[in-house]
């Protein structure tokens, strides 16, 4: 009876704390019934771990354990929401296989690369890695080494990591594997605005009445603003437009006013037809084009972004792998690009993709004027049920939603634009269309790109771990970055390395070919994530490399490597993440990492201590290093700078780059904790405060440069639920680039592109350079012309069926996280594939038959689906990759945005047999 | 133990007689709505959580559901989760002395 009335009285306040949270009245009595519930439980605000949504979620614990979570009422992103992932992130850390000791493969007490993992304590873990990166180092020099980053990295993390390794070790082979979810998005945004990050926000979702989803399952993959924009719909349900642009129908088509099914690659010629439309009806915003925009282009033969050479390939892989150096152009390409078809076309510009010209506005109509409704229906016509005539009338409805003159449009897309052979191209199109239109930046108008991970943005991009970049948008390749960065460094001048490093395919092909000898995976799964995964398990397991992964699940990567390290979650360390919207947000630890499980800060923190500056900062190796005030080949000797800056040659990483004089000024214990721990600091036991110290460092390069962050403790406040930069006087920033909105807008000019990158430039027409002097376009953005390409990988005789793989709601990317989860993972136990149910009758297969999949590089088993939530069109097939038993990237093609090096995860061909 | 909240939204004249839909399916129960803004609040209690999910997706399936999401999940005394990870007993579970339990079976095939 007791318990009846205790389950009964929880259930009445979970019921009363959720209508609080969502703004449903309570009663006093209800209210206190909360207070009651609750009283023992400790809340606080956190963030979810998953989506780069960045819904706020609060967080309760009771005697050191998470008891409850809920989504935060106060958090503008979700406004209480949660979708199923978020609702379940209080359980992920609780796996039952969780990794609580460092293992190591070892064979009669000694590593051994074929031995079996035996657990190790944490010391002789670091011996093994400090020996192993010690051996290559010295071989190989800073480009035999590597870290796959992660776009899941909190900021203190990937600030650590990227300076480890490009401060300490003078490397830039660190890449996140936010390089496969948004780099094509970072490319567009530095090549059309000068500066990376949206101008928008999701608040353009209540101001819009249309929202246009391209390549974009929103509500599967971004299901809570898909509640806003459902929310939206049903506020005004005739005026609101809903038009998904998709290949195979999904269920974000299922509030759409209107779905568009187009054939893979062809999104690129569709949105040339709309600005085709914009210039044959005289639409565009002439007044903001000629004040804010000039036009641009750039060469076409820039290949797949696959390798070169033909020496590493299966055999069955080479007919397309040859297409990286030549390819034929078939009749669709010769038209959209002005050629012949059948003329043979070799790939001159795949060293150099990102090279762009002014053109004028007439070679930008001379560029679009192919792209007729006749021909871009005809070409882009996805589902062969479908009549021509009805995709033909959807294509002039999506071209009039943008046209109309009032009519407010919002262009959303994920990974269907961001995984592209010519993802940099699609993007920058989307941005052509608002730029011509003069509907970009400002509330309810706008492009943009739905970021995947939790701190892509915030930690991947603003960060700066990736092989080129540094913080706050800075890149090696500029001495006067690499200046600015040695200066908040405290670094004697050229120590940073000017070479381009290793994106994140490519430390992966390094392995196969012994460039890269050893490689430490954080916070991340790239042997299953990454494309054409065959080639690099072998690679791991049987090349001379020595792989750490720290992981706190035993993962695909953990399994292929040679040591791994037990790893902290999410509420088990303290954070910040950077979402979609440049909203930073933070949290404090809830909870104790289990058994010896530790923070990533830490690791990296610790490993540092193992190196002396005069085994890391005399003169090194870079193979094909070429730059002004560099020795051809050479990074040079910096260790009399750096003892005339007061550092001992016998000092280690660990003083120079993290216990720093400054860094220790930052005390442990913090009244900021309000009583929760910092295990990173308790570890280290010095009394400093590293996630804090290292934020606050790292917010040093952002101040007065575009990029303002607050301080820590603003974000660590009870009234603040994150902070859209850039922040300045503690205000956050909502629109950039528009004047009503943004401080650093020139005062008087309305908009005001001010991104600094790639502001001068030659001037040609479309085929080439004609005029090499460079102009000015500083404060102005670019509307670029790209010309539809076709995939290099097409279905054929032999390989019959697209394939496409992507996520379910269920489950984030590795599964990792959610397959821990009991109810997560029985609801969607196993990846299944999924085809149209006439594609299965003409191949003898019935629904839940096992079939193998097969590609030119693999085949894989899974469960045939031919119902349900994803619905492929004939010739088309879907299967998401969270499960490694259905290793899906297996199969994938290994092509990229030559430009980006986004792997283009959406194309390719396969058969499918009965097994 | 686990007991979810979930927020529904209908449409202003489908309120009521949602609540009565939604009452009557098994499992579920309507503590609060609010008719100016068709927000209904429905706990759901189940043994197993791979109910409670199952009782979502069936919510989502009712003809005239806006939106079904869950808000709030309490799972303090979810016995078999804590099981799996009894932090006082980790030195037992994954001590060097008894190592072989903290291997993953999956890592060494």
């Amino acid at each position: 009876m007791l318990e009846v009335n205790r389950r009964e009285f929880l259930k009445a306040s979970v019921a009363a704390s959720a209508a609080a949270t969502v703004g449903i009245p309570l009663s006093s009595v209800e209210a206190k019934t909360v207070q009651e519930a609750e009283r023992e439980w400790q809340w606080d605000k956190s963030v979810c771990r998953f989506c780069g949504t960045g819904c706020g979620i609060m967080v309760a614990t009771k005697d050191g354990r998470i008891v409850a979570t809920k989504g935060d009422p106060d958090a503008p992103v979700n406004r209480g929401l949660n979708c199923i992932k978020g609702y379940f992130n209080g359980k992920i850390q609780y796996g039952q296989d969780r990794l609580t000791q460092p293992l190591m493969r070892m064979k009669d007490g000694k590593f051994d690369k074929n031995g079996k993992f035996q657990p190790v304590s944490w010391d002789r873990a670091f011996d093994e890695m400090e020996k192993q990166f010690k051996k290559t180092y010295n071989e190989m020099g800073p480009t035999g080494i590597s870290v796959f980053g992660s776009g899941q990295y909190t900021i203190p993390e990937g600030y650590a990591a990227a300076k480890l390794m490009k401060a300490g070790f003078r490397s830039n082979n660190i890449d996140p594997n936010a390089r496969h979810c948004m780099a094509s998005a970072v490319v567009a945004f530095i090549q059309s605005f000068g500066i990376d990050e949206p101008s928008g926000n999701y608040d353009d979702i209540e101001y819009t009445d249309t929202v246009v989803t391209w390549g974009a399952n929103m509500a599967e993959c971004h299901p809570i603003l898909w509640a806003r924009v459902s929310d939206r719909k049903l506020a005004d349900e005739k005026h609101v437009k809903l038009i998904n642009l998709t290949t195979c129908s999904n269920q974000t088509s299922d509030i759409a006013d209107t779905e568009i099914i187009f054939k893979p690659g062809t999104d690129l010629a569709i949105w040339n037809y709309i600005a085709r439309e914009i210039v044959k009806r005289d639409a565009v915003n002439h007044d903001f084009v000629k004040k804010h925009c000039v036009f641009a282009t750039g060469p076409y033969d820039i290949g797949y972004g696959m390798r070169p050479t033909s020496q590493y390939a299966f055999n069955a892989e080479k007919d397309v792998q040859a297409k990286e150096l030549e390819v034929v152009l078939d009749a669709d390409e010769a038209i959209a690009q002005r050629k012949t078809a059948g003329m043979k076309v070799k790939q001159n510009n795949t060293k150099k993709p990102v090279k762009h010209w002014m053109i004028t506005f007439d070679e930008f109509k001379r560029g679009v004027e192919p792209y007729t409704l006749d021909f871009v229906a005809r070409l882009s016509k996805g589902d062969p049920d479908e009549s021509l005539e009805s995709h033909r009338n959807k294509l002039k409805q999506l071209a009039d939603a943008y046209i109309e003159q009032n009519r407010k449009v919002v262009s959303f897309w994920t990974m269907g634009m961001n995984q592209h052979y010519r993802g940099s191209w699609v993007n920058e199109q989307a941005y052509m269309v608002h730029l011509l239109l003069g509907k970009q930046a400002e509330p309810g108008n706008g492009a943009f790109s739905l970021t995947g991970q939790p701190s892509a943005c915030g930690t991947a991009r603003e960060v700066g771990t990736f092989a080129h970049r540094l913080p706050a948008d800075m890149v090696v390749m500029n001495p006067k970055h690499r200046a600015r960065s040695e200066k908040i460094w405290k670094l004697p001048a050229n120590t940073l390395n000017p070479k381009v490093g290793t994106h994140i395919m490519k430390i992966l092909r390094s392995l196969e070919d012994g460039n890269v000898k050893f490689a430490w995976v954080q916070v991340n799964n790239p042997f299953q994530a990454s494309a054409n995964a065959n080639h690099w398990i072998k690679a791991a397991r049987k090349m001379d490399n020595f792989i750490v992964c720290s992981d706190p699940y035993p993962t695909v990567s953990a399994k292929v490597a040679d040591l791994i390290l037990p790893t902290a979650m999410i509420f088990e360390k303290w954070g910040l993440y950077g979402n979609a919207e440049r909203r930073t947000q933070g949290w404090r630890q809830q909870v104790n990492a289990p058994g010896e499980a530790r923070t990533d800060v830490w690791q990296t923190l610790e490993f540092s201590k193992r190196f002396k500056l005069k085994e890391v900062w005399g003169a090194k190796k870079i193979p094909g290093l070429k730059s002004k005030g560099f020795k051809d080949g050479e990074l040079p000797d910096v260790l009399q700078e750096a003892k005339a800056m007061g550092y001992s040659p016998e000092d280690t990483l660990y003083d120079v780059l993290f216990a720093t004089q400054d860094n220790k000024k930052v005390a442990w214990p913090d009244p900021v904790a309000k009583g929760h721990a910092c295990n990173t600091a308790e570890w280290l036991d010095e009394g400093w405060f590293p996630e804090k110290a290292l934020f606050n460092e790292y917010r040093q390069f952002t101040l007065n440069f575009q990029h303002d962050l607050a301080d820590f403790d603003t974000y660590m406040r009870d009234d603040i639920r994150g902070l859209k930069w850039p922040v300045i006087n503690g205000k956050e920033t909502q629109w950039r680039f528009n004047e009503k909105y943004d401080p650093y807008v020139k005062t008087g000019s309305g908009f005001d592109f001010y991104g600094k990158a790639l502001k001068a430039l030659p001037t040609g027409d479309l085929d080439g350079v004609t005029n090499k002097e460079k102009v000015s376009l500083a404060h102005k953005a670019k509307i670029f012309f790209r010309p539809y390409a076709a995939p290099p990988e097409q279905p054929d005789n032999n390989y019959d069926l697209w394939f496409s793989t992507g996520r379910v709601i269920e489950h984030w990317h590795t599964g990792t996280m959610t397959r821990r989860v009991p109810e997560l993972h029985r609801a969607v136990p196993t990846a299944q594939i999924w085809m149209h149910p006439e594609d299965a009758k003409a191949r003898d297969l019935a629904r839940n038959d096992v079939v193998w999949i097969e590609s030119r590089r693999g085949k894989i088993k899974a469960i045939l689906e031919t119902q349900g939530r994803n619905r492929p069109a004939k010739g088309y097939t879907f299967a998401p990759f969270f499960d490694e038993g259905v290793f899906v990237n297996k199969i994938c093609i290994d092509m990229t945005c030559p430009m980006s090096k986004e792997t283009d995860f959406k194309k390719a061909a396969v058969k499918v047999y009965k097994a | 133990m686990n007991i979810s909240a979930i927020l529904v939204t209908t449409s202003l004249d489908n309120t009521e007689s949602m609540i009565n839909i939604l009452n009557d399916l098994s499992g579920l129960e309507v503590f609060h709505h609010d008719n100016t803004t068709g927000k209904i609040i429905v706990i759901q209690e189940a043994n197993s959580i791979q109910d409670e999910v199952n009782g979502l997706k069936r919510i989502k399936k009712i003809p005239g559901i806006i939106l079904a999401e869950m808000v709030q999940h309490y799972f303090g005394e979810d016995t078999h989760l804590y099981s799996a990870k009894d932090i006082e007993n980790m030195d037992d579970q994954c001590g060097i002395s008894s190592a072989s339990s903290c291997i993953p079976e999956y890592l060494n095939q």
